[in-house]
């Protein structure tokens, strides 16, 4: 009872701390949305299709005019047409990232006339989508040239049966067999010889859920709620400067009684952090046209690793007050401790993409196991048994921070 | 009236240091007792282990019959403590800080209301209740600062060095308040403070302190009574025919070498400062104890001249605490 006395006295005063406040849950939304911001600059118009700027020289002949149809058709590109200067001066700008030039002499193209398609990429164009263009553009000018080949075939064959007799030539004839190759080539579009079935197996688990909000939420969370640590280690020492932990030990209040209640404001400050946060990325991002945080398919597992993050951020407040005496320590040791760990343990990159040392040193910070919790939660949709190594990890981190924070501290 | 409070050769160390060195004394039921010493004289640290802050390193106490080593839980409910420092959160207000401090002693609902008024009233901060305490003047927060160790109504009040920083207006309720909780309502108070004027002014009985020992402890009546006839005579060369010669003087009870003053010690970084107004190099402070001052006086001045002995300094010790202090240690209270 009295313990809580001392946790709604530390609330009281946290509830007139503004700055406090507003670093614990307004900042938190800030970087989640400034990191998931240039989500909204790749979007165009809801799809993912690659603009394909192009210059028809060959004007309105039917060839040119198939070959851009055939583009569009293909997937993957979406075909803008521009004049030549407009599109060479957009270019120049950087303003697109490639130009296709479809030469004048584009319908003539045939056996005895190749045609060279252009397309001239911007030096600071991304490579990967510069090549997926040009292998569409690629594959499309393939099939229209075998098209194309295959008629003159026939108009050569047709050619050769003028010299046949006369009742050969009034059924085999240049005619007869081209149309019938168009035919073929037009039913080819609807009836395909050959067609690609695509499939996706039915798995035992649900799908990766892999999402900037699924990697960068949780990430910046942990961040700040291990941030909130310090606000643990500047209550304790705002009580012993004011002077009322003095007065505190003189009154009928267990020494444990007056930590947990110093400690249980934390512990609720990082649990309502977790909430707000995680509620915001869920309503609010895609208010702003984000994707929004998925949670997974395990509430309980959800709920106790919360917690013992919690617990965990709150034990190194207690560390962190055990070791600095002064004002300065803590703001050193917090800065040192908690901002060096964040790294480490992957709330600024995912630890994936560290290599070697790095990747061994995350293993020593809790912010790094608390991430694994939660991307198996959210990113890879399992459940409390798949969580249990890293619950327990955390449960050792916890329990080695109270010991020393509680051996060490002072309460003189 | 049984002791409220009994102390048995209270020590406390912190490595090699010894803060307090085996102090012993008692306070009776309804007493104002005063701990009076200079700053760092160990009158904190015995509060503090009376009042369960530190543990004593040796030695022990009785606070209305419990043992501050084996029931210290009973014992702080016995006790109130007002600490030096301002033990208030600043930004709750004195109403929030005194409903806090009241449920840490087990009070709530309207007992804790009607005790966070009451104290108010004691204190008269009444008006002003529900500002926050950062908005206060250092008077009005030594104010608070009393009434939340008057909540749960101790038996046993300490008040350590309740008037530091403390206007004359805010001083002087201060005073009054003490003297009503005292004679109103029954409290025995401990009072320490490093102002004569306060203990002279407030308590029964005064225990001096310095460097951790009790150097006297008696009403303020005897101790200055200790001073009733002294004369501190600063002569060049003094011997013990010479001191013979002064205690055989009519109305001279007796005539010794005084403790003699010294510098207080320098500040970190300071330099060492010189010994008060009353010395003067090279020179020898005899205490002359006389029956009769003004006759010893005479007395001691006439000798003095017929036989060419210069007289460096001469002081009339007024009889009270601080010129008390001074005679039992050679330093003054406030250095």
């Amino acid at each position: 009872m009295k313990m809580l006395s001392v946790a709604w006295k530390d609330i009281q005063i946290l509830l007139k701390d503004r700055g406090t406040l507003v670093l614990s849950f307004l900042l938190p939304l800030v970087f989640i949305v400034a990191w998931n911001l240039p989500q909204l600059a790749g979007v165009s118009g809801g799809d993912d299709l690659l603009p394909l700027p192009v210059v028809n020289l060959g004007g309105g002949s039917q060839a040119s005019q198939e070959f851009i149809g055939a583009l569009n058709r293909a997937g993957g590109v979406k075909v803008q047409e521009y004049e030549q200067a407009q599109a060479q001066a957009l270019l120049k700008e950087g303003d697109i990232q490639w130009l296709l030039e479809v030469p004048a002499d584009f319908s003539a193209m045939g056996l005895e006339h190749p045609v060279t398609l252009r397309l001239i990429t911007h030096p600071d164009a991304n490579q990967v989508e510069a090549n997926s263009v040009s292998m569409v553009v690629t594959g499309v000018a393939n099939g229209m040239a075998l098209q194309n080949q295959l008629l003159a075939s026939f108009e050569q064959v047709g050619a050769m049966m003028e010299a046949a007799p006369e009742e050969y030539r009034k059924v085999f004839n240049a005619e007869t067999y081209v149309a019938q190759a168009r035919s073929q080539y037009e039913r080819s579009r609807t009836v395909p010889l050959v067609s690609i079935e695509q499939t996706t197996p039915t798995l035992e688990r649900e799908p990766i859920q892999v999402s900037g909000a699924n990697v960068a939420v949780p990430g910046f969370t942990i961040l700040f709620v291990f941030l909130t640590a310090q606000v643990t280690a500047q209550s304790i020492f705002q009580e012993k400067k004011v002077g009322s932990f003095r007065r505190l030990l003189a009154a009928p209040l267990s020494k444990a009684s007056l930590l947990a209640g110093k400690m249980l404001p934390n512990l609720l400050l990082t649990l309502l952090q977790i909430v707000v946060v995680f509620g915001a990325a869920i309503f609010i991002l895609p208010l702003l046209g984000l994707e929004r945080l998925t949670l997974g398919h395990d509430p309980l597992a959800l709920v106790l690793v919360s917690l013992l993050v919690a617990l965990c951020s709150t034990g190194l407040g207690v560390f962190i007050a055990a070791f600095a005496h002064t004002e300065a320590q803590i703001g050193a040791l917090s800065a040192v401790v908690l901002w060096i760990m964040a790294a480490l343990g992957g709330s600024f990159v995912p630890t994936f993409l560290m290599g070697g040392a790095l990747k061994v040193l995350s293993a020593v910070t809790p912010h790094s196991w608390a991430l694994r919790a939660y991307n198996d939660l959210f990113v890879y949709g399992r459940g409390l048994a798949d969580v249990l190594p890293e619950m327990a990890v955390l449960v050792g981190f916890t329990a080695v921070f109270f010991a020393i924070g509680l051996w060490r501290f002072d309460f003189d | 009236m049984p002791a409220i409070l009994e102390v048995e050769n209270l020590v406390k160390k912190y490595g090699d240091f010894e803060a307090v060195k085996g102090v012993s004394f008692t306070v009776e039921e309804g007493e104002v007792f005063g701990l009076l010493g200079p700053n760092g004289a160990g009158k904190t640290q015995t509060i503090s282990m009376l009042t369960g802050v530190v543990p004593p390193t040796a030695g022990t106490a009785r606070i209305g019959g419990y043992d501050i080593r084996t029931h210290m839980e009973q014992v702080k409910r016995i006790n109130g403590l007002v600490p030096q420092d301002l033990a208030l959160y600043p930004t709750l207000s004195a109403r929030a800080n005194l409903n806090f401090f009241g449920r840490i002693y087990g009070l709530g609902g309207r007992e804790l209301r009607e005790r966070v008024d009451d104290v108010l009233r004691i204190v008269a901060l009444t008006e002003r209740a529900d500002e926050a305490v950062d908005k206060y003047s250092g008077g009005m927060k030594r104010r608070v600062n009393i009434a939340a160790g008057l909540l749960h109504q101790p038996r046993l009040l300490f008040l350590d060095e309740p008037t530091v920083g403390v206007d004359p207006q805010s001083r002087n309720h201060i005073f009054e308040s003490v003297l009503r909780l005292n004679r109103e309502r029954g409290m025995s108070i401990i009072y320490t403070s490093h102002y004569m004027e306060e203990v002279e002014l407030l308590c029964n009985r005064v225990a001096i302190v310095d460097q951790g020992r009790i150097i006297a402890l008696d009403t303020v009546k005897n101790l200055t009574a200790l001073l009733a006839g002294v004369i501190h005579v600063g002569l060049r060369q003094v011997g013990d025919d010479l001191l013979a010669q002064l205690a055989a003087l009519p109305a001279v009870k007796a005539a010794t070498v005084a403790p003699q003053p010294t510098a207080p010690p320098p500040a970190e970084g300071e330099q060492p400062r010189e010994p008060g107004p009353e010395t003067v190099p090279g020179y020898t402070i005899v205490k002359i104890e006389a029956e009769h001052t003004q006759q010893a006086l005479i007395h001691v001045i006439a000798f003095l001249n017929e036989r060419n002995i210069p007289i460096a300094s001469l002081q009339v010790l007024e009889p009270n605490l601080e010129n008390v202090f001074l005679h039992l240690t050679g330093k003054r209270l406030r250095e």
